[in-house]
């Protein structure tokens, strides 16, 4: 007669040694939390995390969008105008600017961009203990379309004026989210020292860097106050450039419409990711600045797109899908291979409004472009 | 490495074994066994610093990633060296015998009462506690817990093992 506890045992039996140890299990998990964190912060709407060459996590930016003062601030008034400040008219999703320079940081070209905005990355280049090239991200610049207003603890602080318009300078603390540094070291939710930059690069149209000067860890590269100035300085208006996406919902709640871009290409030294969020039009008119992925944001579906570093089984189902709260407790996701590729999507509903059901029927209506040429994507009519 | 990191660290060393059996008695397969494990340690390593009960969270997490494993199709067609097998095979040792015996039952045991004798009698889980990890109500898993012994005790039977009876006071518990 046997006990159940001891017929499991024998079932068991001698297990064969695992094929994985520890320090495995450790870095499949901290791949997981970089792709967490892409697709987070990609979907968020953010320029925040980037790869190094390494493949290590190198650090995150500042983040204009996804970071909060402690203490709200007053609003300063405007200054005066020193010259009358140029007409600029920037359509939606337009990408508006290009990579630029000035002392011992890059501005990269602009990679999220919505009705209301656009972001960019700024980066300190330095080599890594192995004397290989690598980027720090440091802050970000976010392009305002003219007519939309800055949060307002950005516009105040000590007056300014950049090539005669105005402006406000100030540091504050502010809450940091999925922060990754230089030396790879992630925090979360924690508070920042960080210095903003505010000024009208136009009529009406205003543009904001952000970069955070201290945190609780190490920050390896970091912008001063003259950094910031410096980089508005050197900061111009381009040929336009229309944003692509590539992918095609075929089924989307009714009156949902685009709402933001992020990510270019797979190829480039900033995001590697392309999220594609769909909205509520009513959320997506006007000129009130949403990034979508927040629950606060209203009812939102994100479609992230992730490269795969490893392949998925040839002989994988081709159109099934997992589903799950992989992210957290209440952000269900459904991911998806994308046949015949090496990328795969992920489909979110951040507010959660969505049924289960409704989320599968929307990521199988999705039909992709060539995802490995950027330029044949569909334009934003 | 940060303090949380090595936590984490001893959490896994002394909890690998216990995950590894509890997927395979799960799902049957250690392969199926081995990837729950890891796929499941990767996502407590990402909410480490967040989960308050990591043993339960583990748990839950491996089991119900050991039941998607079975459900997915490339698995269901490929037939694992380290599965269970589909009869007994006769001509080796008794206790191997046995074993073979045993995991022939366990494998005909439909998957979710199996899970709930999994955790029930191996991982010494409460109904509570299984009701929580499997999402199910309480009265669910005590009822599976009958039925599943009860198909476990018949189908041990045709293999000539026998169930201890007292663990019918096991499904009131």
């Amino acid at each position: 007669m046997h006990e159940i506890r001891d017929l499991l045992e024998i079932g068991k039996g001698h297990a064969p040694p695992p094929p994985y140890g520890v320090d495995d299990i450790i870095a499949a998990g901290q791949r997981r939390r970089r792709r967490l964190l892409t697709q987070r912060i990609g979907s968020a709407g953010f320029v925040a995390v980037g790869l190094a060459v390494s493949g290590l996590l190198v650090a995150n930016t500042a983040m204009v969008s996804a970071n909060r003062p402690v203490t709200p601030p007053n609003v300063a008034p405007p200054v005066v105008a020193e010259q009358p400040a140029p007409a600029v008219a920037i359509a939606p999703f337009t990408f508006m600017f290009d990579t630029f320079s000035a002392g011992g940081f890059r501005v990269l070209p602009p990679q999220v961009v919505t009705t209301t905005y656009q972001d960019a990355n700024i980066v300190a280049d330095y080599k890594d203990t192995n004397g290989k090239a690598a980027i720090s991200y440091v802050g970000t610049l976010t392009v305002y379309r003219p007519g939309v207003r800055p949060p307002a603890e950005f516009l105040y602080g000590t007056k300014v004026t950049v090539h005669g318009q105005p402006g406000f300078a100030n540091e504050h603390d502010q809450d940091t989210y999925n922060y990754v540094n230089g030396g790879g070291k992630f925090s979360n939710a924690v508070s920042a020292r960080a210095n903003t930059l505010a000024w009208q690069y136009g009529a009406n149209g205003w543009a904001v860097i952000n970069s955070v000067i201290e945190l609780p860890t190490d920050l390896p590269h970091q912008m001063t106050a003259a950094d910031e100035r410096a980089l508005a300085d050197a900061f111009s208006l381009g040929a336009p450039a229309q944003a692509r996406i590539p992918l095609q919902a075929g089924h989307l709640p009714a009156g949902w419409k685009l709402a933001s871009i992020s990510g270019r290409s797979f190829t480039t030294e900033d995001l590697p990711s392309v999220t594609v969020i769909f909205a509520p039009s009513s959320a997506v008119a006007g000129n009130t600045v949403r990034h979508f992925a927040d629950p606060s944001d209203g009812p939102a579906v994100v479609f992230t797109i992730i490269h795969q570093q490893v392949p998925p089984p040839p002989d994988a189902p081709k159109t099934k899908s997992t589903c799950g709260y992989f992210s957290s407790d209440t952000d269900l996701s459904c991911s998806w291979d994308i046949p015949d590729t090496r990328y795969a999507v992920v489909v979110r509903d951040p507010a959660n409004t969505l049924s289960e059901t409704e989320l599968k029927a929307i990521g199988e209506s999705l039909t992709f472009d060539n995802l490995d040429k950027p330029d044949t994507w569909h334009q934003i009519p | 490495m940060d303090r949380s990191e090595e936590e984490f660290r001893q959490f896994v060393s002394a909890r690998l074994d216990s995950l590894r059996g509890l997927a395979y008695l799960t799902c049957g397969d250690w392969q199926a066994a081995d990837d729950a494990v890891a796929r499941s340690l990767s996502r407590l390593y990402v909410r480490w610093a967040r989960v308050t009960s990591p043993e339960r969270y583990a748990a839950r997490v491996v089991v119900r990633a050991a039941i998607d494993e079975v459900r997915r199709p490339w698995r269901r067609e490929v037939s694992a060296s380290q599965a269970f097998p589909e009869v007994g095979e006769p001509d080796l040792t008794d206790s191997v015998a046995e074993r073979m015996r045993v995991r022939a039952a366990l494998r005909q045991v439909p998957a979710g009462q199996r899970a709930v004798l999994v955790l029930r009698f191996y991982a010494d889980m409460s109904v509570e506690e299984a009701a929580e990890v499997l999402g199910r109500s309480e009265g669910t898993i005590k009822s599976q817990t009958m039925r599943g012994l009860a198909t476990l005790r018949r189908l041990l039977a045709t293999q000539d093992i026998a169930l201890s009876e007292a663990l019918k006071e096991a499904t009131d518990a």
